[in-house]
This record gives C-alpha cells, sequence and structure tokens, in this order.
C-alpha cells in the first residue's frame, strides 16, 4: 500500500481520453481478397491443421461416444426405452462435443498468432468466418456419422426417412457450427475460455437441439409426422446464425 | 446541492409509493379470479416483472447496437448495456420465481416443460452468461465490443418467449394483452391493476438502472483511474511486487 | 385468503429482491467511492 506521490489526475469524461479514443473511421484495405476465396483459404488452412493434429478424431470424438455411453447408463438399459432417447442423447452429444471443437478452433488462432494476421491480411471477415465454419461444419458431420453408427448398435436406433436424418443433421450441423465460431471468436482469448464458452453456447443452441431431436425422432418413425416442420425451422436458425455470424465476425475482429 | 439531491429523491420516492398503492390494489382492491381464486394476484407481480425484463434486455440491445456502430459509439453506451442486463437478470429470475409460485396452487406443480417456461429458463442463462463474459478483464474497447455482439444475439430469445405460447401447445395461459388479435382478455378493475403494475415496476426499473448506471461509471472511472496511474508511474514507486495473476 | 402463502411469498420475495439488489449496488458503489476518496490509487487492489 504505497501512499501516492501526487494528487490524482481527474479521469477524463468516459468516451475521451487514451484508453478510449477511437479514429472516427478505420482504414479499409483497398483492395481486399473476395469472400469465397477468403473462406475457402481459411478452411483449408484450418482442415490441413486437423488433417495433421487429428485432434478432432482422436480427442473429440472419444469425448462424444463417452457422453453416448455414460447416458445409456443413466437410463433404464432396456432396449425400449433407449431407443426412444437415442436422438435426444445424439444431439447432446453431438453438442457438448461441438463446443470442444469451436474452442479448440479458436484456439488455433490465438495460439498461432494468426488471429492478428488475419486481422492485418486482406482476408474478408466474413469470409474467414465462413471458411472456419466450413472447416468445423466437415469435421462434425464426420463425427456425427461415427456417433451415428454407435447409436444404430448401442442404441437400437433404426431409421425409417433417412432422407430426413441427413438433411436435418446438416442443417443444425450448420447452425452450430456457426454459433460455435462466433463464440469462440468472443471467447478465443480469455483464460476462462474453457468454462466460458460452453455458458455461453449452449443456451443459444437450445433451438439446434431441440429441432434436431425432434427430427431424429420423426425419422424414427413411419409417419413423418412434424418432421418437415422441424427441418424448416433447423434451416432458418441456420441460415439466420450464418448471415449474424458473417455480419459480426468483423466486428470482433476489429483491432483497437 | 441540495436541490440536486431531491431531485434525485423523486423517482425512487414515486416508485416506492407506485409499489406500495400496487400491494394494495392487487392484494385488496381487486376481487380475487373467478376461476383460479385468490392466487391469480400473482399475476400483478408476475406479467409486469416479465415485461420490464423484456424491456431491460431491449435497452442492453439497443444500446449495444449503439457501441458497435463506429459513429455512435461511445462508452457510456456499454456501460448502459451492462447496467440494464443486471437488471433485467433480476427481472427474469423474478418473473420464473412468480411465476412458479402462482402455478403451484393452480397447476399443481412448481415447473413444467412446456415452451413458455423453457424459453425463459434459456433467457435467463444467455444473460447470466452476458454478464459473465463482461466481468472479464481486457482491454475496454475489445470487451465492450464483444458483449455487443453477444447480447444482441441474446436478444432474439425475447420474442421467442413471448410467441412461444402461441406456435406451441402450452400449459402457460396465452397472452392475455399482446395477443395476435390484440384483444385484451383482462377487463375492468383487474386490467387498471395489472395497468398500474407495469408503470409501477417500469418506475422500479428507471431507479434500478439508474443506480446501477452510476456503479457502473464509477468502476469504469476507477479503472481509467488506475490504469493512468500505471502509466504516469515511474519505474522506481511503482508498488513493488505487482499483485500475482488473480485465479479467473 | 386462500393460497395466502404463496401469495405472500410471491410478494414478500418480489419485494426483498428488488430491495435487496438496490442495497447491493448502494453498497458497491459506497464501497468503491470510498476507496477512491481515502487516496488507494489502486482502489484498494493491493
Amino acid at each position: 500500500m504505497a501512499a501516492p506521490t501526487r494528487p490524482f489526475p481527474a479521469p477524463p469524461p468516459l468516451g475521451e481520453g487514451p484508453g478510449l479514443h477511437l479514429p472516427a473511421r478505420r482504414r479499409r484495405p483497398a483492395r481486399r481478397v473476395s469472400l469465397l476465396r477468403s473462406a475457402a483459404l481459411v478452411a483449408g488452412k484450418d482442415l490441413r491443421i486437423e488433417a495433421r493434429s487429428r485432434v478432432t478424431t482422436s480427442q473429440v470424438l472419444p469425448f462424444a461416444g463417452i457422453v453416448l455411453l455414460l447416458a445409456a447408463f443413466a437410463i433404464d438399459p432396456s432396449r425400449a426405452a433407449l431407443a426412444g432417447v437415442a436422438p435426444g442423447m445424439f444431439w447432446t452429444a453431438v453438442l457438448l462435443a461441438a463446443v470442444l471443437a469451436a474452442g479448440r478452433s479458436a484456439a488455433l488462432e490465438v495460439a498461432g498468432g494468426t488471429g492478428d494476421g488475419l486481422r492485418l491480411s486482406w482476408l474478408d471477415p466474413g469470409g474467414v468466418f465462413l471458411g472456419k465454419v466450413a472447416a468445423i461444419f466437415a469435421q462434425l458431420l464426420v463425427l456425427e456419422a461415427a456417433l451415428l453408427a454407435g447409436l444404430i448398435a448401442v442404441y437400437d436406433f433404426h431409421v425409417a426417412h433417412p432422407l430426413l436424418l441427413l438433411a436435418s443433421a446438416v442443417a443444425a450441423t450448420a447452425g452450430i457450427s456457426a454459433v460455435g465460431v462466433l463464440y469462440g471468436a468472443v471467447a478465443a482469448a480469455l483464460r476462462t475460455r474453457e468454462t466460458l464458452l460452453p455458458l455461453l453456447a449452449l443456451p443459444v443452441l437450445t433451438p439446434e437441439a431441440l429441432g434436431g431431436t425432434q427430427a431424429w425422432t420423426a425419422a424414427q418413425q413411419a409417419d413423418l409426422g412434424d418432421g418437415l416442420r422441424w427441418l424448416q425451422l433447423l434451416t432458418l436458425f441456420g441460415c439466420v446464425l450464418l448471415s449474424a455470424g458473417v455480419a459480426a465476425y468483423g466486428a470482433l475482429l476489429e483491432e483497437e | 446541492m441540495m436541490t440536486a439531491r431531491i431531485g434525485r429523491a423523486v423517482l425512487p420516492a414515486t416508485a416506492v409509493l407506485s409499489l406500495a398503492v400496487l400491494a394494495w390494489l392487487a392484494l385488496g382492491a381487486t376481487p380475487p379470479d373467478a376461476v383460479q381464486g385468490d392466487a391469480q394476484r400473482l399475476m400483478y407481480l408476475h406479467v409486469p416483472v416479465a415485461w420490464l425484463a423484456y424491456l431491460a434486455y431491449g435497452v442492453t440491445a439497443l444500446a449495444s447496437l449503439l457501441y458497435l456502430v463506429p459513429r455512435t459509439r461511445n462508452r457510456r453506451w456499454d456501460l448502459l448495456a451492462g447496467a440494464s442486463a443486471e437488471v433485467g437478470v433480476v427481472f427474469t429470475a423474478l418473473t420464473i420465481v412468480d411465476g412458479s409460485l402462482w402455478a403451484r396452487p393452480v397447476w399443481g406443480v412448481w415447473w413444467t416443460w412446456d415452451a413458455r417456461l423453457v424459453t425463459t429458463a434459456v433467457l435467463l442463462f444467455l444473460y447470466l452468461g452476458y454478464l459473465a463474459l463482461r466481468r472479464v478483464p481486457g482491454p475496454a474497447d475489445r470487451r465492450a465490443r464483444r458483449s455487443a455482439v453477444v447480447a444482441l444475439i441474446a436478444f432474439a430469445d425475447v420474442p421467442v418467449v413471448h410467441l412461444s405460447v402461441i406456435w406451441w401447445r402450452t400449459l402457460h395461459q396465452q397472452p392475455t394483452v399482446l395477443n395476435p388479435e390484440l384483444d385484451p382478455q383482462i377487463h375492468g378493475i383487474m386490467a387498471f391493476t395489472l395497468l398500474w403494475g407495469v408503470l409501477a415496476f417500469t418506475l422500479l426499473y428507471a431507479v434500478l438502472l439508474r443506480h446501477r448506471y452510476r456503479l457502473a461509471r464509477a468502476e469504469a472511472e476507477q479503472e481509467e483511474r488506475v490504469l493512468q496511474l500505471a502509466l504516469m508511474t515511474p519505474p522506481a514507486t511503482r508498488p513493488a511486487a505487482a499483485a500475482p495473476e488473480p485465479v479467473r | 385468503m386462500r393460497d395466502l402463502g404463496y401469495i405472500l411469498a410471491g410478494y414478500l420475495l418480489t419485494g426483498g429482491a428488488v430491495a435487496g439488489y438496490a442495497l447491493s449496488v448502494r453498497l458497491r458503489l459506497r464501497r468503491l467511492t470510498r476507496r477512491a476518496q481515502r487516496g488507494f490509487p489502486d482502489g484498494g487492489l493491493s
């Protein structure tokens, strides 16, 4: 507790002063890489990193598998009950795995210092977002395919409408990937990322979980029922989340 | 100044007074519901507090948007957003608690998994996450920007909560006032008391918001002070050991 | 009054929560201004 050597200066009024002064206009690069090309470049980079490190296949997939296993223990393992809860358990496992994958995807930028590189580069921020979404999307689809196999084997899951299954999975995964990348960027450089990212992302993902579960439940039954309505909802959400991400990602990457 | 202090006390005094009148109206003057009996009196708390939560989150969303747009960017919007969200969380928690206390005698259960209740619970978690995010230390501008993005996404749940009873079949009743036909299903003194409740809680919201905003400004100024002092103090007289990194 | 327990619980909890929150804000504000006035450059963080 050192006594002050001189009286405090009055702090500058809020909104002014060195710490809070923001330039009125940010200079944009004159020549910019297109959105699609930026997306392709970033997606390629992330997928190449995954191909080399295999984190998703060696860590995230087993994690999701264990979640499914644990969930089966939590419920009465009589086969009739398991088939009923299989869709819910599947999407819960996917959501938890997705949060892990999203944290990893965001960490790639921080650890390698490439976040700054992306900021300073000519890449379109919306394209960067879509590229990262594409990379996570691909990894999650692979994960879901593997989990589906487990579901059929262990949870006595029978598919009556494979197209609905596939379409709803694609739609849901698109939304999940968008949320993962966006909130990953929000939490990226924070030390509390591991706890904060799930807390932020999971409530936003409840429509995906609900839609996915309902659609897959409908895909199990002979009668489609509400299945197509849920697919519509998932598609709508996916589009909205992707658009929101493209719009907001730039704001998150902006330099001070 | 003395007049300023009296002036500052007017709003809280009015709020407290109107809340007292609400209690008298809701508990005494208004008759019990024909079907639900006296338990329905909790509506005069539950509904206003729910609406004010929406308003609070709306203010947060608007302030966040104003912060994100470069032309209107100002730290005050960020502070306002945070303050309003905190009040909103208090109101959302109260919505759930009052609703639960109302549900128990009328439905027989404390909780049910219908769309209105679930989406409201999600709303609570969304803004708890927002508040947690705001507490993570960092450069003020970056903190404000990422909070603003999260606030805008979280606000999307507000219309979902309201429309949930229309989109899905719910145990929770249909909107009494803001239904699609815009035909309020409430009349007479009950309508008056409900309206009074909304006004009283709006005043309360304004009081709490102003208070919380003042705290937010004080915290921000303190932060600035600490930063400036760290920049100004020559190395020799700087506090000896930097505080160890706090465990977050 | 029927269900008086639930009604009272609701009104008292709501009032208490609101008052408690207002008080907590005031306490936090007071703690902050007092520290600044006392001349702790770091706001009493050390």
